[in-house]
């Protein structure tokens, strides 16, 4: 690009002070520069005021943020979960997750299993020991039973047998009389 | 650096963006911490002259830096991370500024007075210097802010954040030619407010 051909464009002159012009045009800018005193104005102009901006929006006026505020956002930042959005890092989660469950509920069962034997074991231990207390309780009575009824049989056959046959015979007798007795009474119920 | 900081952190006081990156992501403690103490000022001054009000500018900062540490599995070294984390705080603030479009409204109304309530820093002037620096910062600060955020972004980047046209384009995605023009009308705005302000030398 000759310097005859430079047509007058602040938007150039803006982009050349911020030192974005491209090597060939920045070079025909200058050319054009020393030819037009209107664009030497302007650039003169445009440095000023991009110099009182660059100054009143530089960084040593930049806001004071609070003591630690560092310290706390890394906390922050460092406990929070939405960060974890890393694909091998949700598989290892669910890894540890798994592995976890299955160890709480291994041990878990242990120590249910552990529970149950022992109350089962316990219980039938005091059930046992009821039911044999009972069976036992009931051998000594019976057992009881046949020597009184024995000694008490033994003493009336060896008094006199017949006293002991009319004895059972009388027993007979009472138990098909009153049988006998106790049917007519209802069969006269019947009739009235 | 804060007296407070940890021995871990002083370490991480000379090391390269990338090698702290590489070091949070790791899960290597301090690493981030520094990360974030390199570029909290910055980020925060973008981002306040992005949305105009002091606690969502911090907040957002806050949610940015999260949004950064979610995101260093994905940062790819061959990138320069400051331009990157000013992409992701650019996300952050268009987003913020379309959910209370009432305080966009509000930040382009702003008066002179907004100014003066801020809490910032200036460092080695004298009171005089101090003084006149002040008046013409404020001047020229409520001028950017009456800016539409589309043009405001640009100047805020290109002459508070020093950002090259290139990483102009990388960080709003838009095309050089539309970074060049809009910078251009910008300040081109500005000088026509300055003039009709009648503030001279400028």
């Amino acid at each position: 690009m000759s310097t005859s051909d430079y047509t007058c464009e602040t938007e150039n002159i803006a982009v050349y002070i911020d030192g974005e012009l491209e090597p060939a045009r920045r070079t025909a800018l200058e050319e054009h520069l020393k030819q037009c005193p209107s664009c030497a104005t302007e650039l003169q102009t445009q440095r000023v005021f991009m110099c009182e901006l660059n100054s009143a929006l530089a960084n040593r006026y930049e806001l004071a943020v609070p003591p630690n505020f560092a310290r706390t956002v890394a906390v922050h930042a460092e406990s929070d979960m939405r960060g974890v959005r890393n694909l091998a890092e949700h598989k290892r989660a669910l890894r540890f997750c798994i592995i976890l469950g299955l160890a709480a509920f291994a041990l878990l069962g242990v120590a249910t299993s552990k529970a149950v034997v022992l109350s089962v074991r316990s219980m039938a231990g005091k059930v046992l020991g009821v039911v044999g207390l009972f069976a036992k309780t009931t051998f000594d009575a019976a057992s009881g039973v046949t020597v009184i009824s024995r000694v008490v049989s033994r003493g009336l056959i060896a008094d006199s047998r017949l006293a002991s046959m009319a004895g059972l015979f009388v027993l007979v007798l009472a138990i098909a009389v009153l049988s006998f007795l106790i049917a007519r009474y209802h069969r006269a119920r019947l009739i009235e | 650096m804060s007296s407070s900081a940890s021995p871990d952190v002083l370490s991480f006081g000379s090391a390269a963006d990338r090698d702290l990156v590489a070091s949070a992501a790791q899960g290597l403690e301090g690493g981030f911490e520094e990360l974030v103490r390199r570029y909290q000022r910055p980020i925060s001054g973008y981002v306040y002259r992005m949305v105009g009000d002091y606690e969502a500018a911090l907040d957002l900062t806050q949610e940015i830096f999260i949004k950064v540490y979610g995101s260093l599995a994905r940062y790819r070294p061959e990138f320069k991370f400051s331009t990157w984390i000013y992409k992701i705080a650019h996300n952050a603030a268009i987003d913020h500024l379309r959910r209370n479009s009432g305080r966009e409204r509000s930040l382009i109304k702003g008066t002179e007075d907004d100014n003066y309530d801020l809490p910032l820093e200036s460092e080695g002037l004298s009171p005089e210097q101090q003084s006149e620096r002040e008046e013409r910062r404020v001047e020229i600060e409520t001028v950017v802010r009456s800016l539409p955020t589309a043009y405001r972004e640009l100047v805020v980047l290109r002459h508070s954040q020093d950002l090259t046209y290139e990483e102009i384009v990388e960080v709003t995605g838009l095309p050089l030619g539309t970074v060049k023009n809009r910078l251009f009308r910008a300040r081109e705005m500005m000088r026509q407010q300055f003039l009709c302000k009648g503030i001279t030398g400028i």
